[in-house]
């Protein structure tokens, strides 16, 4: 099965969603498509627009690919399974976002070898069947700037005690 | 279980620092009151994860956030405010200091946390005159250029990090880099 998921931002991301339809009958697998504030809708596949964290996570951990948006959040959580990882960033000339951030975070996890950034949409179909060969162990979440934070906060009340 | 696993990583920063062999009883009672504020989408989801990291020191604590946020928050026990997303509109930026104002007069938080985007001025000028802690750390997606919300916050903030060493020198001697919080 093969994941598509573009998040919460509140705009669309047709190039995505109407390319991966196109596609659907060609890849011969179900896909199915988070397709959030995207205002093409999907003829080939199963799609919904949003759904509850959990919901997606499922998805994630029985997904064989993931094609994913360039945001942080959806980025992270495929990590956590080590799945295969398209990223395609939302770019601003399409309206598909305020600025083009998105570039690069989907960069820097190509360079760790965890994704395949897709920037042309019509090279996709190759990326995808690329993604399948790649070998990823899932990544935790457990970054070292929490404690850091915390240990800032404990030396902040006690300052506010003084 | 994939959900299961989701959680367990949440919950392994959950031991600090071992240097508050110092703790008085009064440290046990008295808690920081947190808010966190940032916007939806990965913002959000960032300093949820940092929220679940801090446990017990983050246990008084409520979220500012936009109308859109909920699908990451409901059905949670996190606290939370919803306000208008600003986007680029510097006139939103005005409205919404007046909602923050009555926000923070009513909770009285004493921290102010955020991972941005724009919410985080209205809320840090506002934390700043009101005299709370603010701290700022730069989007994990922020790789190789500062933002600016970043270039405007790290005037308001008492602690500032990126989560990029490439970002470091980008900012002022202020920044500084720990690694990510994810």
């Amino acid at each position: 099965m093969i994941l598509v998921t573009v998040g919460l931002h509140s705009q669309g991301f047709t190039r995505l969603i109407r390319k991966m339809d196109q596609l659907a009958p060609i890849l011969g697998e179900l896909v199915i498509m988070q397709i959030g504030s995207t205002e093409y809708v999907p003829k080939n596949t199963e799609y919904f627009r949003f759904t509850s964290s959990w919901r997606i996570l499922d998805l994630m951990s029985k997904a064989d690919v993931i094609v994913s948006h360039g945001g942080a959040s959806s980025i992270f959580l495929v990590l956590q399974y080590g799945k295969p990882l398209v990223i395609v960033p939302r770019l601003r000339r399409y309206g598909e976002h305020i600025d083009d951030h998105q570039i690069e975070l989907a960069r820097y996890t190509e360079s760790l070898g965890r994704a395949i950034v897709v920037y042309d949409i019509d090279t996709i179909l190759a990326a995808i069947q690329r993604s399948r060969k790649m070998h990823t162990t899932p990544r935790p979440i457990e970054g070292t700037l929490p404690r850091v934070i915390g240990n800032i906060l404990k030396s902040t009340k006690r300052a506010h005690q003084r | 279980m994939p959900d299961k696993c989701y959680y367990e990583h949440v919950n392994r920063n959950l031991s600090f620092d071992k240097d508050t062999k110092s703790t008085k009883e009064s440290d046990i009672d008295w808690k920081l009151k947190l808010c966190f504020v940032c916007s939806h989408g990965g913002h959000l989801f960032q300093l949820i994860k940092l929220k679940e990291a801090l446990g017990s020191i983050a246990s008084e604590s409520f979220f500012l956030t936009y109308i859109g946020g909920e699908y990451l928050l409901k059905n949670t026990e996190h606290r939370r405010y919803e306000i208008k997303n600003i986007g680029n509109n510097p006139l939103k930026l005005i409205a919404n200091l007046l909602h923050v104002a009555r926000i923070f007069t009513a909770e009285k938080p004493d921290v102010a946390i955020s991972t941005g985007a724009e919410i985080a001025i209205p809320a840090f000028i506002l934390a700043k005159l009101m005299r709370m802690t603010t701290i700022y750390i730069e989007s994990i997606s922020s790789r190789e250029k500062p933002r600016r919300t970043g270039r405007v916050v790290y005037h308001l903030s008492d602690h500032f990090f990126v989560q990029s060493r490439a970002l470091l020198r980008k900012y002022g001697s202020k920044a500084r880099y720990e690694g990510t919080l994810l």
